[in-house]
């Protein structure tokens, strides 16, 4: 997709959702809506605006490719399933297999340095949180 | 404020291992291209919880400035600046480099950072108290104003995507109503999820957007590393020249008092400083033809100024509660944290503590200079960390720091899904700052608009305007659109040029 069809698509959205709140947002009670209102009619008709720029420009411009990498989003996804672990097998484990899931993701070659790099993280976290803040870290999640 | 009270309480064992470590971290994050002084801050702001507030604050300035000051470094030695407000000095500190001369460069951009700061910490210190005077005077219409005026800034934190920064601050906007309604207790926007009912916890916010989202940037490329060509460098020598101050020691006075002015103002940062500086130097110089050739001037217009940025950055923030920068908004967070709420109660009924922090600051930026000669030896070795363990190393602290904050899951999804929001919205050209702006500022719209709705009586924008400071803080307004574009046009032409 082109950045600047990237860029309809995400205003078209922006305005459907501004939208849809809109009309939930109008039950509130009392004075309670008016700020909300107005900051969502605000967004509607910012993001209606770069819709109109987008196709001013979707006409003179070279589009550009835009595609988002899947590398990110696989760190994203182990990230936040390492959190959901965390509440199962504490924060200890859910890390370490983080970490070894990564050394493959990033087919990591030095993976001596790799590992005792994530030792001394380990440490360093557990002592700044554990000792010096009083966070527990092992009871952390559970 | 006795001065010996604050003598004592800054040279505190806590206070002074605050500024050390807050110096240290800053340089390593300064030095590492990708890692910015907003994520420093973001990451190390949990670690503050338990800190006495001085301590707190101190870590995070120290952060700040240092993180500004490292990112010379690899723009000196490789052209790649840590920080976008070292991108001047790469110019002629890299050439300095390629002829050999990678210590003079550093101890030029060394002498100047620190020259810079101080100079700044003395504007905090001097300006700051008396221009907390006038938050006395403000009522619901004047935070109003100051609010809208806050937002101003939403367009320049949005670096040429105006429209963009707008829509982000609004959606900030937005998130601040979800939560109970603070005069009715309403559940706005909460959609059965009893977590939102308190509303979006900024922090963790913070951490997502600037540190977790960083780190699925790096994850792009994570077999990179920085190599470094082995420099031929001169003799190292720790203190500077003299004759290399004599050289640059105007210049050093001229773009700090640059950098100062350029720090009021929101919004404008280390980057346009820099800009300005630099093409003020040149223009003044008796020899122009010098600059881009590895200028000493030139180095020490751009790094003074972008350190002078630091302190007076923190002159809105704290004493209107505005921020004048990303960074500033982050520390707007870590005040209220501590209980700290920006305006006069700072400079006289937590005196003991703001002093001590601005006086921190000035002692954090010797401090800086120090460590910055001494590591200068060994940056290389430290600029060789890998993505791939920056990645992992960046999501954990994140996690970690936003269970901190009140030992509590909920804040960690909440800094999880913000971080994938930040990532897409970087990905997508929708600045992030803006968003964190929104957030910060729309309570203060919000209570000081209803307020105003009460108390008016011949319409509210009336009733707004109706003052001396709700008038001047709208010509502010308006001038700080007007001058925000003035600085993003000047700091292109200055940028082309100098490619040119």
């Amino acid at each position: 997709m082109s950045r600047i069809k990237s860029n309809i698509a995400i205003s078209l959205l922006l305005v459907s959702i501004s939208l849809a709140l809109y009309f939930f947002a109008k039950d509130f009670p009392g004075s309670s809506k008016n700020f909300p209102i107005v900051i969502l009619l605000i967004i509607f008709v910012l993001s209606l605006g770069q819709i109109i720029v987008s196709i001013y420009r979707f006409k003179n411009l070279n589009q550009k490719n835009f595609n988002i990498p899947t590398t990110p989003l696989i760190v994203f996804g182990l990230s936040f399933l390492s959190v959901i672990l965390m509440e199962y097998i504490g924060f200890l484990g859910a890390f370490a297999i983080f970490f070894i899931s990564l050394l493959y993701l990033f087919r990591v070659e030095n993976k001596k340095s790799y590992i005792f790099g994530a030792i001394i993280l380990f440490l360093f976290i557990f002592i700044v949180f554990e000792f010096g803040l009083k966070v527990s870290l092992l009871k952390m999640g559970f | 404020m006795d001065s010996i009270e604050i003598l004592l309480n800054l040279f505190s064992l806590a206070n002074v291992s605050a500024v050390i470590f807050g110096v240290t971290i800053g340089l390593l994050i300064g030095m590492l291209p990708g890692l910015t002084a907003n994520l420093g801050v973001a990451l190390l702001l949990p670690i503050t919880y338990g800190f006495e507030p001085a301590a707190a604050l101190l870590l995070l300035v120290s952060v700040y400035t240092a993180a500004i000051y490292g990112g010379s470094f690899p723009a000196i030695l490789i052209n790649a600046p840590g920080t976008s407000a070292s991108a001047a000095t790469a110019i002629d500190g890299y050439i300095l480099t390629k002829e050999g001369k990678f210590n003079t460069a550093i101890r030029v951009s060394t002498f100047a950072s620190v020259f810079g700061g101080i100079v700044s910490g003395f504007a905090l210190l001097f300006i700051a108290p008396p221009l907390s005077l006038i938050s006395l005077k403000f009522g619901p219409a004047q935070y109003f104003m100051l609010a809208v005026f806050g937002l101003t800034i939403i367009g320049t934190l949005s670096s040429g995507n105006f429209v963009k920064g707008l829509i982000a601050g609004s959606i900030g906007l937005f998130l601040s109503t979800i939560g109970s309604d603070l005069d009715s207790g309403y559940p706005r926007f909460v959609f059965g999820f009893t977590g939102l009912v308190s509303g979006i916890n900024f922090v963790p916010a913070v951490i997502g957007l600037f540190s977790l989202s960083q780190a699925l940037v790096l994850s792009e490329d994570p077999l990179k590393t920085i190599q470094l060509n082995k420099v031929k460098t001169d003799t190292w020598q720790f203190l500077p020249k003299l004759i290399e101050t004599q050289k640059i020691v105007i210049t050093c006075f001229i773009s700090s008092i640059i950098g100062v002015l350029v720090g009021i103002l929101p919004g404008a940062g280390g980057d346009i400083a820099s800009w300005v500086s630099y093409n003020e130097a040149k223009r003044f110089s008796k020899n122009k033809s010098e600059f881009g050739k590895g200028s000493l001037k030139g180095i020490a217009a751009s790094e003074a100024a972008n350190n002078a940025v630091t302190g007076s950055s923190l002159i809105p923030l704290l004493t209107l509660g505005i921020p004048g920068s990303t960074t500033a908004a982050i520390l707007l967070g870590a005040l209220l944290i501590h209980g700290l709420v920006p305006g006069r109660e700072l400079f006289t009924t937590n005196g003991h503590i703001t002093y001590s922090v601005i006086w921190g600051f000035i002692f954090a930026n010797l401090f800086m200079g120090f460590v910055g000669l001494y590591v200068a030896k060994y940056f290389g070795k430290i600029a060789k960390i890998p993505n791939y363990f920056l990645v992992p190393a960046i999501v954990i602290l994140s996690v970690v720091g936003s269970y901190a904050i009140g030992n509590n899951i909920q804040d960690v999804y909440t800094m999880i899904i913000f971080g994938l929001f930040g990532y897409l919205m970087r990905k997508l050209n929708y600045p992030p700052a803006p968003l964190i702006l929104g957030l910060i500022l729309g309570p203060i719209a919000e209570t000081g608009f209803r307020q105003s709705q009460i108390l008016a009586t011949d319409g509210v924008l009336l009733y707004i305007l109706n003052n001396n400071i709700s008038l001047i803080l709208f010509l502010l307004t308006i001038i700080s659109i007007f001058s925000a574009i003035y600085l993003e046009l000047t700091k292109k032409i200055n940028h082309e040029k100098s490619i040119s």
